[in-house]
């Protein structure tokens, strides 16, 4: 397995948000972590990327590596990135500066042909590279944060809520770019409100409820499964 | 203990003028001291321009003594009155621009009307310009001239009056609303508590005390001139502050003894001393954060109090829920739209509950569910639509108001004052009903009682366990009785056996003939206890029914889940 989280327990100050949670992703898959608000998605990657998310007990092991004692830094350094809700791009900043910032961690005699690669898969960041974040469109600024991303050159990517405030035909432009990612070996692991549709593209999903795992298994099953409706609007799950 | 200090100070230093002039300059700055420590450390207020008041007190008392003809024993307390009620007065002006700024903006236009008030001093011509006003008249009744060793007395009398002052205004009702307003001031308000009213008071308050501070300056030392109650003065009074204490009478009163002994006998080490200033308040700021008075104090066990505060209190009946004033809607939402900048979060939402009922307002993040509960309790300005709450038309009115109507509110992030504890939260929610502090205790206690949560009176809200920390917050909002409860995410970050506690508080209160409206997540809670949901997506209510019929809607099931096209 190239990531694997083991009774995880997490929180922050004195609220506990996951309470036990165990999840896999192998190399080359997409996994979903779908659920309803509150339900531990974003802190649970806020916790495998040692952002503010405070770590109880549990283990995340990645690619070898402990995370659980590791700092954010050297987590990107072995190629676990997180593109976080809301993009965080620097907005002032230029296309072409939010890309270079993304291979701090890298060698720098790649990033000029890193930067090449991610403009010729994301056409319309080359047509604004000098222009600043903050004057790019909802669906351009997710594009440039997963670019900026994949200039650490990632082994995992894990999103955050993508498909957030994007027309609908812009999800489908940013599930096919993911879905290209994939097929050249990036493993992804993507938390989103959209449920059905995340469905549709991912090999396999868990639904979290409450901060622990509810329902794991490949996305058709769930996809049919009338279960993962009862945990988003409430009623008898068996 | 203090006042045995002065008096043993005054009594050792009657033979040395230099010793008695340094401990008057403690009782005058001392005096300001206590006016700008309850503004900054009970208010949590700041002021860079305490000079300014002090300013106009002292050239009150300068101009009037030196033009007025008038008996000796009236002449200057008619004075120093004039004096103090120009900073009273100046003192509302700034609490009024004090309510549209906040921290270093706040401190920076407090800097400007200080060095206002300088520029004033120094231009105005009947006030002598540069050169100040000069022989200024001591104060003289009958054959008592108050100048050299008396003064002293005359000042500490003074200092000693306004210190009593403050404790008492502290220790009550003000000193309550005070401490909330400092802890969270937008909790505060919509607890029922005018925060705007109340910091206002405050900065009016510490300017009358500065002006009195500078009055009683300028007789005892003669003349006033424009530098000398200039921006270093404020600064001063503000290191006298945080040196001693902030936001504790006996603080202020050590950080001006110490300030004001170093500022007479240090007077070769002119230049030095304001470096030495700045390293002791650096030391002060990092070392003692409380300051020397926070250091003397944290050694003074505080256990009887908190034994005190746990004295039984028998619970009191509960009092009949009132039912608002007349039989209208408890709640009318009229096509209420909230913008900010581009982004509407309410959009055009209209719905009318009924009394003694429980709703659920459900949807999505960033649906504009906590929007539209700010806008029902005052929190903000609608950018369209009416709100009326039992025929009354709230739109517009500040949170206290609608508070005052007999409305409470839970936050999504149970706003509780941490530094106080949970007795004192939930004496704060019942700060409109209850006028006395032992009316508060009670009701405080019987409304603890009535959640099983007599256990945790003591405990600082900050140290509570999150689940804890809902509860209290919940203890708070119903402290005064309302009839009418906005709860928003209770269940947040509960455990199951929390939540099923909450669920039967929740219907409890219903049972009580509380209209409940609830903004939650928890789709299971939800349903099992609403009679009604409605369903915001993108600002707009795009489902209304029983639970039943609200699951099986398609735009709420597309809503939560996505469509897979």
């Amino acid at each position: 397995m190239l990531l694997d989280v083991r009774d995880l327990h997490a929180g922050y100050g004195a609220l506990d948000v996951l309470r036990g949670v165990t999840l896999a992703v192998d190399r080359g898959e997409m996994v979903a972590v779908l659920g309803p608000n509150g339900a531990g998605k974003s802190t649970l990657l806020r916790a495998i990327s040692r952002l503010d998310a405070a770590i109880r007990s549990g283990t995340i092991v990645f690619d070898g590596h402990d995370l659980v004692r590791a700092s954010t830094v050297a987590g990107v350094r072995w190629g676990c990135l997180h593109v976080p809700e809301g993009r965080q791009l620097f907005s002032e900043l230029s296309v072409d500066d939010n890309l270079r910032l993304g291979a701090y961690t890298v060698d720098r005699r790649t990033i000029d042909a890193d930067v090449t690669a991610v403009y010729a898969r994301f056409p319309a960041l080359a047509e604004r590279k000098a222009q600043t974040a903050f004057a790019l469109s909802g669906g351009e600024q997710q594009m440039l944060a997963i670019g900026r991303a994949l200039m650490a050159r990632p082994k995992l990517l894990m999103l955050d809520e993508p498909s957030t405030g994007l027309a609908p035909q812009i999800v489908a432009q940013i599930f096919a770019i993911l879905a290209d990612l994939k097929r050249n070996g990036t493993a992804l692991l993507i938390v989103e409100q959209n449920a059905y549709l995340t469905l549709q593209h991912a090999d396999r999903a868990y639904v979290l409820e409450g901060g622990t795992i509810a329902l794991a298994g490949t996305a058709a099953d769930l996809a049919a499964d009338p279960r993962v409706r009862a945990i988003y609007l409430g009623g008898s799950v068996t | 203990m203090f006042a045995a200090i002065v008096i043993a100070f005054g009594i050792a230093a009657a033979g040395n003028p230099s010793i008695a002039q340094a401990g008057t300059y403690a009782a005058i700055y001392g005096i300001a001291a206590m006016g700008l420590s309850l503004l900054m450390g009970n208010v949590n207020q700041i002021s860079i321009g305490q000079a300014g008041f002090f300013g106009l007190g002292a050239y009150a008392v300068a101009y009037a003594t030196t033009t007025w003809t008038l008996p000796g024993w009236l002449l200057w307390p008619l004075a120093a009155a004039l004096g103090v009620a120009a900073a009273a007065l100046a003192g509302i002006a700034v609490g009024f621009i004090a309510l549209r700024f906040r921290g270093h903006f706040l401190a920076v236009a407090t800097l400007a009307f200080g060095l206002i008030c300088v520029g004033v001093f120094h231009e105005a011509a009947p006030l002598g310009g540069a050169i100040g006003i000069q022989d200024v008249p001591y104060p003289q009744f009958g054959a008592l001239t108050i100048s050299g060793y008396p003064a002293y007395w005359f000042a500490w009398a003074f200092a000693g009056l306004v210190a009593l002052a403050s404790i008492n205004l502290l220790r009550g009702r003000t000193g309550r609303a005070f401490e909330a307003i400092r802890n969270d001031e937008l909790a505060a308000d919509v607890l029922g508590i005018p925060t705007r009213r109340y910091k206002i008071l405050a900065f009016t308050y510490a300017g009358a005390l500065a002006g009195l501070a500078g009055a009683i300056y300028a007789s005892f030392l003669g003349i006033v001139v424009p530098d000398a109650v200039g921006v270093p003065l404020s600064i001063t009074l503000l290191l006298m502050v945080v040196l001693g204490g902030n936001g504790s009478v006996s603080g202020a009163l050590i950080g001006a003894a110490i300030l004001g002994v170093i500022d007479i006998s240090g007077h070769q080490f002119e230049n030095s001393r304001e470096v030495a200033y700045g390293v002791l308040v650096i030391v002060v700021v990092i070392v003692a954060p409380g300051g020397l008075f926070g250091l003397l104090r944290s050694r003074v066990a505080r256990a009887p109090a908190a034994a005190a505060e746990r004295a039984p209190v028998p619970a009191r009946p509960r009092p009949p829920v009132p039912t608002g004033h007349n039989d209208a809607a408890p709640l009318a939402v009229t096509c209420v739209t909230k913008r900010f900048g581009g982004l509407v979060a309410v959009n055009d939402v209209s719905f009318t509950l009924e009394r003694g009922t429980l709703t659920s307002l459900i949807g999505p993040n960033g649906a504009g569910k906590t929007t539209l509960f700010n806008a029902i309790s005052g929190v903000g300005a609608l950018t369209a639509g009416r709100i009326v709450i039992a025929g009354t038309d709230v739109t517009g009115l500040q949170p206290h108001r609608i508070a005052a109507l007999g409305v409470g509110r839970t936050f999504q992030n149970a706003r509780l004052f941490g530094e106080m504890t949970v007795l004192e939260n939930v004496m704060a929610g019942s700060f409109r009903l209850e006028r006395t502090t032992r009316g508060a205790t009670e009701r405080a206690h019987a409304t603890l009682a009535r959640l099983g949560l007599e256990h945790l009176a003591g405990t600082l809200a900050r140290d509570l366990a999150f689940g804890d920390r809902r509860r209290v917050e919940l203890a708070r909002a119903i402290a005064a009785d309302p009839w009418m409860l906005l709860v928003d995410e209770p269940a947040a970050g509960l455990n199951a056996s929390e939540r099923a506690t909450l669920q039967r508080d929740l219907l409890a209160l219903r049972d009580d003939g509380v209209t409940l409206l609830l903004i939650e997540h928890d789709m299971r809670l939800v349903m099992a206890i609403s009679q009604r949901v409605l369903v915001l997506k993108f600002g707009a209510l795009i489902a209304d029914g029983p639970p039943d019929a609200v699951r099986d809607d398609p735009a709420v099931i597309a809503a939560y889940l996505g469509t897979s096209v």
